[in-house]
């Protein structure tokens, strides 16, 4: 088999990981070597289905002997396998990174032999890379479970990030659809990668020449919609995989059927609008300020669809508006719905010098679709309106839909709702969509 | 109504034009280069002489009075493309000399806004060359002294703006040891690096070439591998084309590998 169609198998098979940042690692080039990292992250290119591609994402084998069933490369599917040697890793990295194609290497990999065998040979790619090629661009790697830590930790010595895959959100799901993995074998190398994140970052800091250990952080990444979990779960769990473990990122993939297994969901398309809210959910916990609690909670436990969640946490919570945005801390101005870090500091910075009405905050940049309605510029609102949940949320997303009948008229309609939430997908406001594709690329 | 300052478009020329009007009594009414001055029946114009002295007491205002923050968002506004920089920076700069460092505070001013706004134009486009740049290895005949690796790697680019010197040192820094040469078609300069290793090897020169530079072994192979590896990442569920053209327009698809035919 010809590299080429190595490749294809490969990065088909790797595709369904949707991290694919670049940021987080300021590697320098050394003496006679290639390559460096950005610490904003780049990206390279877009694809079809509008993401962002900045690395070359690929599997080292598919050919594993696990059978987890949401996932396509299971033993038992029957899908073209392949190899890669680590020349041909190796020689496309650098051939790619050369011509700018990439910012580095993404390596993940199905469990070929056992799990040792497979990290061995992953290490292997990278080492080469770093100590022959003086490879210096990102490198992300995955620890597989169940290899021996020292291994996993070998590897950090050269990756820039290092993630483990948890893919669902609960134990009782794991054993349900990945029989063979673990609970244990999954959180114990986040842990211990975790802190020796924190030990090697500590004694680089007193000296300089010190090793880095993954210096672009871990992360992990959950499936959505393959398991029951609601959002109150996946988001107390990220909460938990930031505070806890020190996670640099989670990301979330909405499930995409490639199996007709009875324990998962018949589905048409993947739920990607539950997806992007459950990304501007965690943006809201790593960038706002908020808690897991303020946005969902077991009597609401999912997201609203149809309001992004800040939105919906403000219409629930309206004795905290409106804010004076001449007056309101940072904190507060950054709770505003619609308002996002770059308006809020702008906001606090014009302010200074100059009182704000609606018409600076316009040339501010600041979007006031939304914010209009929750604040006031030295006490003026923007426009009379009732102050109370249901006024607003008909203000934010139009009148309610009528509640859908029973026999082919309720069908019709829920058809319709479908439709509408996909008209919504679709229709985003501006800077609604710029965050679908930062979620996904991880920048704002 | 006042006189119009006219500069010979180069910056100097700029910060001459900023300086002059700095010192004279009788405020001049706009600043407009050369390339962009429209001749109107009552404008009265006062073609202004470049002068590198004149041009170093503009920086010394700008950086010691204002701030360089000031200083940096006027050269970058300089080099986005606008029908007007002249004006734009003009106002920014009095507005500057008036309010001092405080000037960059004053987001809400339209005489900030216009200036921060091309800055702004300007970083955009720099950072999304900086991934979108795409490297082919070309021959360049025999090696010899004067071209030691018998190839290097080339970039066509047409961008918006003129930042080809704001991109360099990126890859300078990136690929020291290859030589390279980023070509901007629509103002017919590159920056040449020439791949001697770690340093400011690279240089901004004036270029036109009569062909396209000749590919070399395996090139094909690896546009090839690009392709192919690109179009069997894409989920099939998630297509969206409208995404894909907002991140990536398609004025740039013309220099992409991946893009054109
Ligand atoms: S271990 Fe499970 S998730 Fe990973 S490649 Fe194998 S089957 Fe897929």
């Amino acid at each position: 088999m010809d590299v080429k169609d190595k490749l294809k198998i490969l990065s088909a098979a790797a595709k369904y990981d949707v991290s694919c940042v670049s940021s987080g690692s300021s590697r320098q080039n050394t003496a006679g070597g290639i390559g460096n990292a950005a610490e904003s992250g780049i990206c390279h290119t877009w694809g079809a289905d509008g993401r962002c591609v900045s690395l070359l994402k690929v599997l080292l084998t598919n050919n594993c002997i696990y059978n987890c069933a949401y996932c396509i490369n299971r033993a038992t599917n029957e899908v073209p396998r392949a190899s890669f040697t680590v020349d041909e890793i190796v020689d496309l990295t650098i051939n790619f990174y050369i011509r700018n194609y990439i910012e580095g290497l993404f390596l993940s990999s199905g469990v070929e032999v056992n799990a040792n065998y497979t990290m061995e040979r992953m290490l292997l790619a990278v080492k080469k890379l770093r100590l022959e090629k003086k490879f210096n661009g990102y490198i992300h790697l995955k620890a597989i479970p169940g290899a021996d830590y020292s291994l996993i930790s070998e590897a950090g010595m050269y990756a820039d990030r290092m993630s483990v895959n948890i893919e669902l959100p609960s134990e009782e799901s794991l054993k349900a659809l990945a029989p063979q993995k673990n609970k244990e074998n999954i959180l114990l190398p986040m842990k211990r990668i975790g802190a020796e994140i924190i030990e090697k970052a500590e004694e680089h800091k007193k000296n300089y020449k010190a090793p880095q250990f993954v210096p672009a952080g871990q992360s992990t990444q959950l499936i959505i919609g393959a398991s029951p979990e609601p959002d109150y779960k996946i988001i107390k769990l990220s909460e938990s995989l930031y505070d806890k473990f020190n996670l640099k990122r989670v990301f979330y993939s909405a499930y995409i059927p490639v199996s007709d297994n009875p324990k998962l969901p018949v589905i048409s398309k993947p739920p990607l609008l539950r997806e992007h809210r459950l990304y501007q959910a965690d943006w809201l916990l790593r960038f706002y300020g908020f808690l897991a609690d303020e946005l969902v909670n077991p009597a609401r436990p999912q997201l609203d669809a149809a309001l992004d969640p800040k939105a919906a946490w403000a219409i629930n919570n309206l004795q905290n508006f409106p804010v004076e945005i001449n007056r309101a801390s940072y904190e507060t101005i950054l709770r505003i719905p619609g308002v996002g870090v770059r308006s809020a500091k702008k906001i606090v910075t014009a302010r200074r010098v100059h009182a704000l009405n609606f018409d600076d905050l316009k040339r501010l940049g600041v979007v006031l679709k939304r914010a209009k309605y929750f604040i006031t510029c030295s006490g003026k609102y923007y426009e009379k309106l009732v102050f109370e949940e249901s006024s607003l949320r008909v203000k934010l997303i139009g009148p309610p839909p009528a509640l859908p009948g029973s026999g082919a008229a309720g069908l019709k309609k829920k058809k319709e709702d479908e439709d509408q939430l996909l008209l919504f997908e679709n229709d985003v406001p501006h800077d609604v969509s710029t965050n679908i594709s930062a979620a996904v690329t991880g920048e704002f | 109504m006042g006189a119009t300052y006219i500069y010979d478009d180069s910056f100097d020329g700029l910060l001459t034009a900023l300086f002059t009007a700095h010192c004279a009594a009788v405020k001049p009414e706009a600043i407009a280069a050369e390339s962009e001055f429209e001749d109107g029946l009552f404008a009265e114009k006062i073609t202004v002489k470049t002068d590198p002295d004149m041009a170093a007491g503009a920086v010394n205002i700008i950086s010691n009075f204002i701030s360089l923050d000031a200083m940096h968002n006027i050269f970058y506004a300089f080099l986005a493309e606008s029908e007007n920089h002249g004006g734009v920076i003009y106002d920014y700069f009095s507005f500057g000399v008036e309010k001092g460092r405080a000037v960059d505070k004053f987001l809400h001013d339209p005489r900030v806004i216009g200036v921060h706004k091309l800055r702004d134009k300007l970083h955009c486009e720099k950072h999304r060359l900086l991934g979108l740049i795409r490297f082919k290895k070309v021959e360049t005949g025999t090696a010899d002294s004067k071209n030691p690796a018998g190839h290097l790697y080339y970039a066509s680019i047409e961008p918006d703006n003129n930042v080809i010197g704001l991109v360099a040192p990126h890859f300078a820094h990136r690929l020291p040891g290859e030589p390279w040469m980023i070509h901007d078609l629509k103002r017919g300069i590159a920056a040449l690096n020439n791949g001697q290793g770690r340093g400011a090897n690279w240089s901004i020169v004036d270029i036109s070439l009569n062909a396209a530079p000749q590919s070399a072994e395996k090139e094909d192979l690896y546009q090839d591998l690009w392709r192919a590896f690109l179009k069997s990442l894409v989920i099939e569920t998630r297509i969206n084309p409208k995404l894909q053209k907002r991140c990536m327009p398609v004025r740039y698809w013309k220099h992409l590998v991946e893009m054109s035919k």
